[in-house]
This record gives C-alpha cells, sequence and structure tokens, in this order.
C-alpha cells in the first residue's frame, strides 16, 4: 500500500472511531457548573486576597504613620447586627442517610433526606434502571428535586485472562444519583469504579452502604457523601480509598491510600494524612472539606 | 454577532457568555471526538472538552480577537488530554488493567487501524490525530503542541512506520526510498 492510501485510509479509520464518541444532552448543563464554581472560587479568591491585603496593610500604614497611638481618634465602633446563625456541624461518618445538617442559610429549600428500604423498587419507580446489584440508597429532597442515589455492585467471576488456569474476578461499583423535576427524571451522575481480572482478594466495597445526605453551604442543594475502597492485593498492604461529594451533578472526590493498623487501633495514628483533592478544596462546597476529612479518618485504617 | 441562538448563556448579555455559548452550539461535539480519538475514553474525553470551555471562558479577555477563541479551545483541550493521560499512567502503575477485549478483526480493518492509533504513546497518538483527523498542518500541530516543526515531521513518520508495523502491512513509503537506497549503496553524504 503507497503511503497515500494509506493516510487515506487512516483518515477514513479515525474518522469512523470519532464517529463512535457520543455527547451528554447535559453537557452544557454541566459546563455552566463548572462556570458558577470557577465564579464562586475566584470571589472566595478575591476576599481572601483582600483579608491579606488588610491584615498586612493596616499594621504597617500604623508602623508608617508612627506608631498609631497619637492618630486620629478612632471612628466610632459599628457592630453588625448579631445574627443567630447556627455554626455548620459535620455528624459523625456513619450517621445514616435520614439526617441532613444545614448550613447557614435559612431562605434556601431545606433538603429532606429519607431512608430508602428497597433500592431496587425505589429505582424501577422512577422508570429507571441501575447496572449493578443495589446495595443500599437514599432519596432527598433539594432545589433541585427530587434525588434518589443508590449504590450499586456487579461482580463476575470468568477465567482470568492473566493467570491461565486460574478464576479471575471482576467487580465494578456504582453510584448513580438521579433527579426528578417536573415530571422528569434525569441521571445527574453517575459514578463508576473497580477492579479487573483480580485473582487474589478483591477489596472493592462501599464503606457504607447508604450515602449520607448533608447541606452544608446551606444552598438548598444537598450534598451526597459516600467512600469505597478499590483494589486487588493478597496482603495488608495499603489499598485505594476514595471518599466522593456529589451536588447537584457535579462530583468532587479525595483520592488516597489506607493505613494498615496491626491491631493498635486508630488512636495510635493521631489524625491521619488524608487523600488529594479533586477539584482542589476551594473548589468544595463550603464545609464539605472537614465533613469528608472527618470521614477519611473514620475509613482510612485499614485493620 | 452571531445571529443564531445558541444554548441559554448563564450571564445573560454577557458577549462572552453568547460567544461561547455559540462555540458549544458548533464546536463541540467535533471537540468531543477529537478528545475521544487522543483519551479512547468517551466520559473522560467529554469532561475535558467541558474543561476546555471554561477555560476558554475564563481566558477569554486575553484572547487578541474572537476569532482566536477555537484555536485556544482545542489547544487547551489538547493540552487537558495530555495532562489527563499522564495523570492516568501514574494511577495505572499501582492498578491492575483489564486487557484490551479480544474481538473478531474488522474485516474493512478500519477500526483495526483506529485501535493501533490510539495504543500508540500520547505524543505520536496526538501528532497522527492532529494530523489526518484535525487536519492541520506540520505547523499548526507544532505549534498547537508547543514542539518544533522537526518534531512533529519525524513523530509523524515514526507512529506511521509503528502502525505499519503493528498492522502487518508494507508500506510503501515512496518518499523515503530514494534515501534508503542512497543508504544502502553508501554514497549517503555525510
Amino acid at each position: 500500500m503507497s503511503r497515500p492510501e494509506f493516510e487515506s485510509r487512516l483518515r477514513r479509520s479515525l474518522a469512523a472511531r470519532a464517529s463512535t464518541a457520543t455527547t451528554s444532552p447535559d453537557a452544557w448543563a454541566a459546563i455552566e457548573r463548572r462556570k458558577r464554581r470557577q465564579r464562586r472560587g475566584g470571589l472566595l479568591l478575591a476576599l481572601a486576597a483582600l483579608a491579606v491585603a488588610v491584615v498586612v496593610a493596616v499594621p504597617l500604614i500604623m508602623v508608617l504613620g508612627g506608631g498609631g497611638e497619637d492618630q486620629m481618634p478612632p471612628a466610632p465602633a459599628t457592630r453588625a447586627p448579631a445574627t443567630t446563625t447556627p455554626p455548620a456541624t459535620t455528624p459523625a461518618p456513619g450517621a445514616g442517610g435520614a439526617t441532613a445538617t444545614s448550613g447557614p442559610s435559612s431562605t434556601t429549600v431545606a433538603v429532606r433526606p429519607s431512608s430508602v428500604a428497597d433500592p431496587g423498587a425505589a429505582v424501577r419507580a422512577i422508570g429507571q434502571q441501575v447496572a449493578g446489584d443495589p446495595v443500599g440508597a437514599v432519596s432527598f429532597t433539594d432545589a433541585g428535586g427530587d434525588n434518589l442515589v443508590v449504590l450499586s455492585s456487579k461482580t463476575e467471576q470468568r477465567p482470568s485472562q492473566l493467570a491461565i488456569g486460574s478464576e479471575g474476578t471482576w467487580v465494578t461499583l456504582y453510584a448513580d444519583h438521579f433527579v426528578t423535576s417536573g415530571g422528569r427524571t434525569r441521571l445527574a451522575r453517575k459514578v463508576q469504579d473497580g477492579v479487573q481480572d483480580c485473582t487474589t482478594d478483591n477489596q472493592v466495597d462501599f464503606k457504607s452502604r447508604t450515602p449520607e445526605i448533608f447541606d452544608q453551604d446551606g444552598d438548598g442543594v444537598g450534598e451526597v457523601l459516600f467512600g469505597y475502597t478499590v483494589a486487588c492485593v493478597g496482603d495488608i498492604s495499603p489499598i485505594d480509598l476514595k471518599i466522593l461529594v456529589l451536588e447537584g451533578g457535579d462530583k468532587y472526590i479525595m483520592r488516597g491510600e489506607t493505613y494498615t493498623s496491626p491491631g493498635l487501633g486508630k488512636e495510635a495514628y493521631g489524625r491521619l494524612p488524608v487523600g488529594k483533592p479533586d477539584p482542589a478544596w476551594a473548589s468544595w462546597p463550603k464545609g464539605t472539606r472537614a465533613l469528608a476529612e472527618r470521614h477519611w479518618d473514620q475509613w482510612a485504617i485499614r485493620e | 454577532v452571531h445571529d443564531d441562538a445558541g444554548p441559554p448563556a448563564g450571564g445573560g448579555d454577557d458577549a462572552r457568555d453568547r460567544e461561547v455559548a455559540w462555540l458549544f452550539r458548533h464546536r463541540y461535539g467535533e471537540l468531543v471526538r477529537l478528545a475521544y480519538l487522543l483519551t479512547s475514553d468517551n466520559a473522560l474525553a467529554e469532561e475535558l472538552v467541558q474543561e476546555a470551555f471554561v477555560a476558554t471562558w475564563r481566558s477569554w479577555d486575553k484572547l487578541r480577537a474572537t476569532e482566536a477563541a477555537y484555536g485556544y479551545l482545542r489547544a487547551t483541550l489538547v493540552n487537558l488530554a495530555r495532562m489527563s493521560l499522564r495523570r492516568r499512567m501514574l494511577e495505572l502503575r499501582h492498578r491492575i488493567v483489564r486487557p484490551e477485549p479480544v474481538t473478531e478483526p474488522d474485516p474493512s480493518g478500519e477500526l483495526d487501524l483506529a485501535r493501533a492509533v490510539a495504543a500508540l504513546p500520547m505524543g505520536k497518538r496526538a501528532c497522527i490525530v492532529l494530523r489526518y483527523f484535525a487536519d492541520l498542518s506540520e505547523e499548526e500541530t507544532a505549534r498547537l503542541l508547543g514542539v518544533s516543526v522537526g518534531t512533529v515531521k519525524s513523530s509523524t513518520h515514526r507512529a506511521l512506520r509503528d502502525l505499519e508495523r503493528r498492522l502487518g502491512q508494507g508500506l510503501d513509503d515512496r518518499a523515503a526510498a530514494p534515501r534508503r537506497q542512497r543508504e544502502e549503496a553508501g554514497d549517503e553524504p555525510t
């Protein structure tokens, strides 16, 4: 085959493969969400810069001005009216999906979670399906509508492609977040992870069967928190741990490794180094960082 | 100003939002296909394209002209794809990876060739995809990848040779033939 013929064939092949790519109907909404997050992050940065400027500039001006004591008399102190906003709290991990802790806003829609006894039936009731066998679910109502988050897993065993003559295990975990609003149900976010062809011990499991629901930033949009380990190991070495927070279709994730505790208990470690956030903490909904770190402390010890 | 309405722009009458919305309407699918060829992962491709749109929206004021927006968008996407694949390679070092499913050979050879492209290292793959899918010139590809034209030429040439080897086909590289003959004859100028 000549070079031009080969190049022409290459063009056709690439075009054929590219044509199999699909696009999500919610793509524009996802971009808008990212833009909003950027705006929020930018505002936070500006506020932080302003705070730093005030902290640095005020003493500097006072020093340059000769000490400050003999300056003009201070303006009468003005105090903002006291607010009665309660501080956001972070319930203990494993507190279950039927609790939601709200942040400071009292004008937003309250996030109301409720437990789901039969996840499979709940999924069918909204005319949807999940890829794995449901292991737990939680439903809640927030500003976006009626939400259902289902955790499911699928395990398959078949001859290994890596170790001839052995059985391999394929385990996949799924988290599906459905939102029903205006009579229409859409999949706001799907998370999928797992191991393939594991011939030792698969350590793929949710840390809690029921996702937990919060509204730490008080914006009326529920935050869904869950975690899982994912590994294929034959010993007690550290394994991958991931903690996710989903909010309005956005995904925030901490990735890291567990710590092996040979019977010492978690106290022996003190505060554990937490996983790495993706995206950076500044982009996470307010209050969810502390929440995720607290869960990390709870879940990162591998006994 | 574009007269066809794009998707509803979040910023109301903000020109930047309108332009980005127009780009989305006209270029999103094409960019997802480009990202898919670079990453071989549909979901990741969409994420990267969305990220590139936001980066372009963020940097709008820095663009020399709105006509440059698409070029910026595409360059951002390619960079994001490269970074993402580097990160994924690190992750995969700690993970058992399922081998590519065994599939029947494609009689037309089209998909086999595309799969072989997907198996190329990122640098070569980017050259092939940008040259033969996005139809960029060697100069444009070099500018976009931040390398010299010579690097694009050699990477593309080596990638084509790799593809040829993987597919077990004889590629009659007529352009290179005279050079090889000279080398074999020992009269290559030094």
